[in-house]
């Protein structure tokens, strides 16, 4: 059933050089990076994960279509599904520590020193 | 087989110590493992000659790698494990004299130490060897901070920590030479030494001779031990003079002579002037020295220093000499430790200047003293004259300056002691010294088995000395 | 294969259980549990080959060591003993957690396919965050568990990445497809090689490696300390051996480059875990960059890469958790005999005295600290010997000398609390209950007897 799926992809969508879908996926992994790094809000930096993933799951997308190869897009349902656990279990515990702490600037986190 | 179980009985016998309670059944154990070891040692000593192949004892360890558990005695390993053997009872029998607190767990663990010498003394194996002389270390560390006093601690810290870090350097050498050679066998590690690219040599000579040099120790690496040796309990400071510190010239003798030849004869002169220096050195501190158990800790080091200088000549006088003189210093340390810990049991102080005149109230100390004391200072027909006659020979036919030095320090270790003797012994007594009693029984039979040896040994020396010259003929490195 | 079955159905009954059984008994079924999960493991002996849709590989080898990572569980287990009786309302729900969360380090150790790696990595650190931050209302856990939640998904990211470019270069998501890189695709090498140095960072991120080291010492102070424990030894038993198999399957065709930067990295994660970890006073700060360099020792293998390797990890992993375990075992019950403003004194001076107040306890930690410096005739002795070894083999002498030296000046730190326990106190003696008792005496003769007689378990592989 994927062999008909793949025969239905358009002529435009092919017609686009792979490297440019490579590059948008890096440079969007590469926006969700800096914001990990320089963020201080727990739920930015949250976000900027999930924007990693996504340019992921864009970049599987890609290869899977030029390959006409279903595999990769099947591992974006599973990076989907796993990013959605992942959400619930984060989002906890950002709850918590607001409960705790009233805030989450996670530069305020600083209890753990050697 | 017979090598196996002198190191497979104290083993056993110390793990049941270690959960014993009763002091009375702890020291009749005690008593028996001795008087087994010797028994075993002496049959082991009379089937030496003629039926060598019951000594050793071969299984392979780990099949991927060429490690095996091999235990064998030639001349030089049969001198040190009774050496080990002997003292051991010896320590034991004056441990139980001695008012310790819990008095069991201390004999087991000494029974340990003994098992790991024996394996130290007799490994075959480069690494059965490297394995044995860190676990030697272990229960002597404990000893040392159980039965210590305040700062033990802090002090036996600083002793493990500079052994096992000299160690972990010969265990370089030791993976590089299995790496060369696909073997941990001693024998077939000596036919490939002479193929090492240079490098390796020189890494091999260095890492080996640290490690045994911070073991003995050799100057400058000896900071670990005056304090090691006068804040320890007595039973640790016996076993670390008497015995480990022997491992030191043994590993000298037995791993870096052979495997490492063409490194002394490049820097062998550096280490022996250093070893000399430290001869020098620990002598002349010890003139200078108030406390006893200082005093006997330095002039331990200046002897190791004599030792290694002499083994370093590659001379058959050298290290027959030195050979002669592991045997000598050990019993006479052991003794003259002794001895401090009965002086501060009866006078509570351990201070030259607070002691003296003690041979009036106690007339057979002082005989037993005076005898292990010459023996140290190396009369003739006492232990320690053939083994310093010998080594101070080899050092003054190796270079006459460094020799005169050497000699030297024989004048001084003469002082030392002399004037330790008379400061205890002699002068007038005070109103503690004139009150103690003489030894009694249980310290003749300590006592009387080390004055036997040392007058022994030192009208006989051809006990020790026929045994060890079989070994020293067949080394093959040595200068002619 | 069936340990992943079983334990993903224990799990859950577990959670079922913990509303209809006493507390007490939760933790012996839990145990009961495990080690069904771990005999059945055993059904698959001599029945090698790929499971589930070439998803999940089977061999003898695998099953020893998927066998180290439940024992490990075990032990980690066993310690939680009166720990969660008494301080935890529902500690169903943690035993279920970790139950997951082995489901995840078993999927990672024998994962076939790329898409199993995340998968089981997923399932094992979404376990561990929640893990970590179960101490609710302590402000230090919460820090722990958003570090650890915020850096492991983080690294997870760049691990898809790599794993992303990795299809790009070869099409396939399986591991044996590293060597048919696309001939297609004139970027195939540049894509194979962006998604390999991905994967690595990733994964050392999750092992800890340095510089990818910094979470690892607050997420272990932070958290509870008996999922310190399992977070040290199951976590990267687990990642150590998902990089063994991705470098052996899907990288070994270009060893040649990439071990030039993997020995640098083992190299600095042994000079920065050792010489940090001198100058912690917090104990369970040590043992984080203790296994900082002891990642680092375990990454030797990659660069070994020989027929031995594999035995000389699982050995490795083994001996590290039997010492690490009985480490923190002991700790665990000392700390939580003295508390400071309520919570458990963590800085090493809880140790103070432990020689007179319970010495079994002291003579365990004594052989543990020995056995992870390396010190002969404990098990660690040999797993440090043997990677050692092998990386020499291929020629890297540096890294020896400097294991060497690195393992000289560990001794400084392991010694720390040595010296405390003969210390002197007032404290009482201490009491421990039975399981945990018995868990570390276990741990503790394990050292013993493999550093007497490593081939027990070396030579089964």
């Amino acid at each position: 059933m994927f062999e008909s799926s793949i025969d239905r992809v358009p002529d435009v969508f092919m017609q686009i050089p792979l490297v440019n879908f490579v590059l948008l996926a890096t440079m969007l992994f590469t926006i969700g990076i800096i914001g990990v790094l320089i963020r201080k809000n727990a739920i930015i930096i949250f976000m900027s994960i999930e924007l990693m993933l996504n340019a992921v799951n864009l970049l599987l997308i890609a290869f899977s279509s030029y390959r006409s190869d279903p595999n990769g897009q099947i591992f974006v349902f599973f990076i989907m599904a796993v990013a959605a656990a992942e959400v619930a279990v984060g989002l906890a515990i950002i709850v918590m520590i607001f409960r705790n702490i009233k805030t989450i600037d996670i530069s305020l986190l600083n209890r753990l020193k050697g | 087989m017979l090598t196996l179980s002198l190191f497979i009985i104290p083993l056993i016998a110390g793990l049941v110590l270690l959960n014993i309670k009763n002091k009375g059944l702890a020291s009749s154990i005690s008593l028996v493992v001795s008087i087994i070891q010797i028994a075993v040692f002496v049959y082991a000593f009379s089937v030496f000659k003629d039926k060598s192949a019951l000594l050793s004892f071969d299984k392979p360890w780990l099949s991927d790698f060429a490690i095996r558990f091999h235990l064998g005695l030639d001349g030089l390993s049969l001198i040190m494990v009774g050496l080990t053997v002997v003292l051991v009872s010896i320590i034991l029998l004056a441990i139980k004299n001695l008012n310790y607190e819990n008095i069991p767990k201390l004999l087991g663990l000494i029974l340990l130490t003994e098992a790991a010498l024996v394996g130290v003394f007799s490994a075959k194996d480069i690494f059965l060897f490297y394995f044995f002389f860190e676990l030697a270390l272990v229960p002597v560390y404990l000893i040392a901070n159980l039965w210590g006093g305040e700062n033990s601690s802090k002090i036996t810290f600083k002793m493990f920590i500079y052994t096992v870090f000299g160690s972990l350097f010969m265990l370089i050498s030791f993976v590089l030479l299995y790496m060369r050679g696909q073997s941990g066998d001693i024998e077939s590690i000596k036919v490939t030494v002479s193929l090492l690219p240079n490098l390796i040599k020189q890494i091999l000579f260095w890492g080996l001779l640290l490690a045994f040099s911070i073991k003995m120790p050799i100057f400058p690496f000896h900071t670990w031990l005056p304090d090691a040796y006068s804040k320890s309990p007595t039973p640790a400071t016996m076993l670390l003079s008497g015995l480990l510190s022997k491992m030191g010239v043994y590993g000298l003798i037995r791993i870096l002579l052979p495997f490492a030849p063409s490194g002394i004869q490049l820097y062998g002169e550096i280490i022996i002037i250093l070893a000399v220096a430290g001869l020098v050195y620990g002598s002349i501190i010890a003139i200078k020295q108030n406390e006893i158990k200082r005093l006997i800790a330095y002039s331990s080091f200046a002897h190791m220093g004599l030792m290694a200088g002499a083994v370093l000549t590659l001379s058959v006088t050298g290290l027959q000499g030195a050979i002669f003189q592991m045997v000598a210093h050990g019993f006479n340390a052991v003794g003259l430790f002794y001895i401090a810990k009965i002086i501060f049991d009866k006078t509570g102080s351990r201070s030259l200047t607070t002691l003296g005149g003690m041979t009036q109230s106690a007339p057979l100390l002082t005989v037993m003293f005076m005898v292990v004391l010459l023996g140290s200072v190396a009369l003739p027909l006492t232990n320690g004259f053939v083994g310093e006659f010998l080594m101070l020979k080899a050092v003054f036919d190796f270079n006459h300056v460094i020799g005169i030095l050497a000699g030297l320090s024989v004048v001084f270790g003469a002082v030392y002691m002399l004037r330790f003797f008379q400061k205890t012994m002699y002068g007038p007594s005070n109103d503690i010294t004139i009150k103690i009693t003489d030894i009694g029984t249980k310290e003749m039979m300590v006592l009387v088995p080390i004055v036997i040896v040392v007058l022994l040994t030192g009208v006989f020396p051809n006990l020790i000395l026929d045994i060890s010259a079989s070994f020293v003929n067949s080394l093959g490195v040595l200068n002619k | 294969m069936y340990p992943i079955i079983v334990f993903s159905v224990s799990g859950l009954l577990m959670l079922y259980l913990g509303l209809s059984v006493s507390k007490k008994s939760l933790l012996p079924i839990n145990l009961a549990f495990l080690l069904i999960g771990l005999l059945s493991g055993f059904i698959d002996w001599n029945a090698p080959g790929l499971y589930f849709n070439n998803m999940v590989e089977v061999s003898n080898t695998l099953i020893l060591v998927q066998s180290v990572v439940i024992l490990a569980a075990i032990l980690v287990a066993g310690l939680s003993s009166k720990l969660f009786e008494d301080a935890i309302d529902h500690p169903a729900e943690y035993y279920a957690l970790m139950q997951f969360a082995v489901v995840g380090a078993l999927i990672m150790v024998s994962f076939q396919n790329l898409i199993m790696l995340f998968v089981g990595l997923e399932i094992l650190s979404v376990a561990l965050y929640v893990l970590a931050g179960s101490d609710k209302r302590n402000l230090r856990g919460n820090e722990a568990s958003i570090k650890y939640f915020l850096m492991g998904a983080f690294a997870t990211g760049i691990l898809l990445f790599g794993i992303a470019m990795f299809y790009g270069a070869t099409g396939s998501f399986d591991i044996n497809s590293g060597s048919s890189v696309a001939n297609n695709l004139p970027e195939g090498k540049i894509f194979f090689w962006i998604g390999l140095i991905f994967i690595f960072i990733g994964l050392l991120f999750k092992i800890s490696a340095a510089p990818f080291h910094f979470w690892t010492a607050d997420v272990y102070q932070g958290s509870p300390t008996i999922f310190t424990a399992f977070m040290a030894t199951i976590v990267k038993t687990a990642v150590i051996f998902a990089l063994y198999r991705l470098a052996v399957y899907s990288f070994s065709f270009e060893y040649d480059n990439w071990s030039k930067f993997l020995v640098i990295i083992i190299g600095l994660s042994m000079i920065i875990g050792n010489l940090t970890a001198v100058y912690q006073s917090n104990f369970k700060r040590i043992l984080a960059y203790s296994s900082i360099s002891q990642a680092g020792f375990m990454l030797l293998s990659l660069i070994g890469l020989g027929e031995q390797s594999f035995g000389n990890l699982g050995f490795y992993t083994l001996s590290y958790a039997f010492a690490t375990i009985s480490g923190f075992g002991v700790f665990l019950i000392v700390s939580n005999d003295q508390l400071v403003d309520g919570r458990p004194n963590e800085n090493i001076n809880v140790f103070n005295g432990l020689f007179k107040r319970n010495p079994d306890l002291a003579v365990i930690l004594l052989i543990s600290m020995l056995s992870l410096s390396g010190i002969p005739l404990t098990s660690g002795f040999w797993s440090k010997f043997f990677v050692l070894n092998d990386a020499a083999t291929k020629g890297y002498l540096w890294i020896l000398i400097l294991g060497i030296v690195m393992s000289a000046v560990s001794l400084y730190y392991y010694f720390k609390p040595i010296r405390a326990t003969f210390g002197s106190t007032e404290s009482e003696s201490i009491t421990v209950s039975a399981i945990a008792k018995a868990t570390l005496y276990v741990c503790a003769a394990m050292t013993v007897l493999l550093g007497v007689a490593p081939n027990l378990f070396r030579g089964l592989f």
